[in-house]
């Protein structure tokens, strides 16, 4: 979806416009960020050059100092800030997420495409990490979140695709999903579901 | 900002020079000037993107034989440097949206061939290149000192030329680009970076200069061949000296430059057979103990002294 892989079959549009075939810097300029399950920083950069290098390229800023603004403001954000003159590559796993964030940030994007984000954190730091996307949708960022944790996925979505095997299996509230008997067929087994069919039944 | 003012007072000593009046120490001004050109070039692909390019061979050999049958066919020596220069330039466009997209090794292999196929070219084109006859350039009407003045201080503006380029480079948004396409390929595009056309970029960039030496050395030393301008070693110097300096900084070429023209003096001329062998020991010793050159080391050290200094205040 952001032309990291070219799609086999299908079209992707985005704001009216086809974007499959294109490549990933004309569409994060269009402001479809993405963070990776694996994170991508830019090692031997301080966490202000790395966010700083989205608000030049991405969003366009027009001088280093407009950049250094709109880094210094997402890297405030995700509370970086005590962090942002160490190089990439000596902050925790649970530091380059958020730097991962701020770099997405830094974008300006209209669409924020998470991997992931959680994968690897302890309990504390998802906390964490879940008000922090919450604080990012609340400014108008449409979040499409790729998860597993149903912790996660219950507490911020809105609305979920579930996909088994690459297949589209149920769409819908969280409280539709956690009902729909595919849903649980997949994820619990199919003993489990019929179990289940059955006590609903009852009651 | 301290760094630019450090390299133009290196300059600035270096166009002292003349003031000995000596020849030989002319011909190593303008030697040093020469690769520091080359090694400057090399740092922008090599250095700065982190692609490993032995093109640098292929450049030179290209505007030295622009340059000679520029001049042959009656072109003022200036026009044809730079006409040389522009040559290098449009050679390294269309050969770098060719390669660019290789990695690694397999990038350094296509650009080696680079200089191979143009040795051939040069080789065979009889006509136009005198082939392995070589190429005879015209001879300027001048004493001997004063032809070796002049293409000192030529040599030297170029060198200042790619320096101020170089600084243009490391200062900006190109910089910048490369810096992040070095560390991360695929980040860099996805945080908005037209990684094809900055690398573009720094191929060109690291061709220009060369090109405008290679006529430059072309005038000089009046006699061009296949082998000599398309030698491994105009490929291989800029890369060591680099590496000796601190790769991807803006003085580590400078200093390379210097240091590696003093060993080459020094050593090679006291140890002729084996200077080959030296060499090598040279490359080796660089790998285990300067990965990033000298430049490298001495920011590591300051790094280390002033993380001392703060540990010391705070307790």
């Amino acid at each position: 979806m952001t032309g990291v892989f070219k799609p086999t079959s299908g079209s992707v549009t985005y704001d009216g416009r086809r974007i499959d075939g294109m490549k990933p810097y004309q569409i994060s300029r269009l402001g479809v960020a993405r963070t990776y399950q694996v994170v991508q920083p830019f090692p031997e950069m301080t966490v202000l050059e790395n966010v700083m290098a989205p608000a030049v390229f991405a969003a366009g800023a027009s001088s280093t100092s407009e950049a250094m603004y709109a880094a210094d403001e997402a890297i405030e954000f995700l509370g970086l800030k005590q962090q942002r003159d160490t190089p990439a590559s000596e902050l925790t796993l649970a530091g380059r997420k958020r730097l991962e964030l701020a770099k997405s940030l830094a974008m300006k994007p209209k669409v924020l495409l998470l991997d992931e984000v959680n994968a690897g954190l302890n309990p504390a730091e998802i906390e964490t990490a879940l008000e922090m996307i919450r604080a990012i949708a609340s400014r108008g960022v449409t979040i499409i979140l790729i998860e597993h944790l149903m912790k996660v996925v219950m507490s911020l979505c809105t609305r979920i695709v579930v996909l088994h095997h690459g297949a589209k299996i149920a769409e819908g509230r969280p409280d539709e999903i956690t009902q729909n008997d595919s849903v649980i067929e997949a994820y619990l087994g199919n003993r489990y579901a019929k179990a289940n069919a059955g006590e609903t039944a009852d009651v | 900002m301290k760094h630019p003012l450090i390299g133009l007072c290196f300059f600035a000593v270096i166009a002292f020079l003349p003031v000995f009046g000596d020849n030989y120490i002319l011909r190593l001004g303008t030697m040093f000037a020469m690769y520091a050109v080359l090694s400057q070039s090399w740092n922008i692909i090599g250095g700065y993107a982190g692609y490993p390019s032995f093109a640098t061979a292929a450049f030179f050999g290209l505007g030295a034989y622009t340059g000679a049958i520029l001049q042959g066919l009656g072109l003022a020596m200036p026009l044809a440097w730079a006409a040389a220069g522009l040559m290098a330039a449009a050679f390294a466009a269309a050969m770098g949206a060719a390669i660019l997209h290789l990695k690694g090794h397999y990038f350094a292999i296509a650009s080696l061939v680079l200089a191979e196929v143009l040795l051939e070219i040069t080789t065979s084109w009889t006509s136009l290149t005198g082939g392995g006859m070589g190429l005879n350039l015209p001879i300027i009407r001048m004493s001997v000192g004063a032809q070796a003045r002049l293409f000192f201080w030529s040599m030297l503006v170029l060198a200042v030329l790619t320096f101020l380029m170089s600084w243009y480079v490391s200062a900006g948004r190109i910089g910048f680009a490369l810096r992040c396409i070095r560390q991360n390929e695929d980040a860099s595009s996805m945080v908005g970076i037209n990684t094809t056309l900055y690398k573009v970029i720094a191929f060109v960039l690291s061709a220009l200069f060369v090109g405008s030496a290679g006529a430059l050395y072309a005038s000089w030393v009046f006699y061009i061949e296949p082998p000599d301008v398309y030698s491994v070693m105009t490929t291989i110097r800029p890369i060591v000296m680099t590496m000796l300096g601190g790769p991807g900084t803006l003085l580590g070429p400078l200093i390379g430059s210097g240091i590696f023209l003093i060993i080459e003096e020094v050593v090679w001329r006291n140890f002729l057979s084996i200077h080959a062998a030296v060499l090598g020991i040279l490359i080796v010793g660089l790998i285990f103990y300067l990965p990033n050159g000298v430049v490298g080391a001495a920011m590591r050290r300051l790094r280390n002294r002033s993380d001392k200094k703060t540990e010391g205040t705070t307790t």
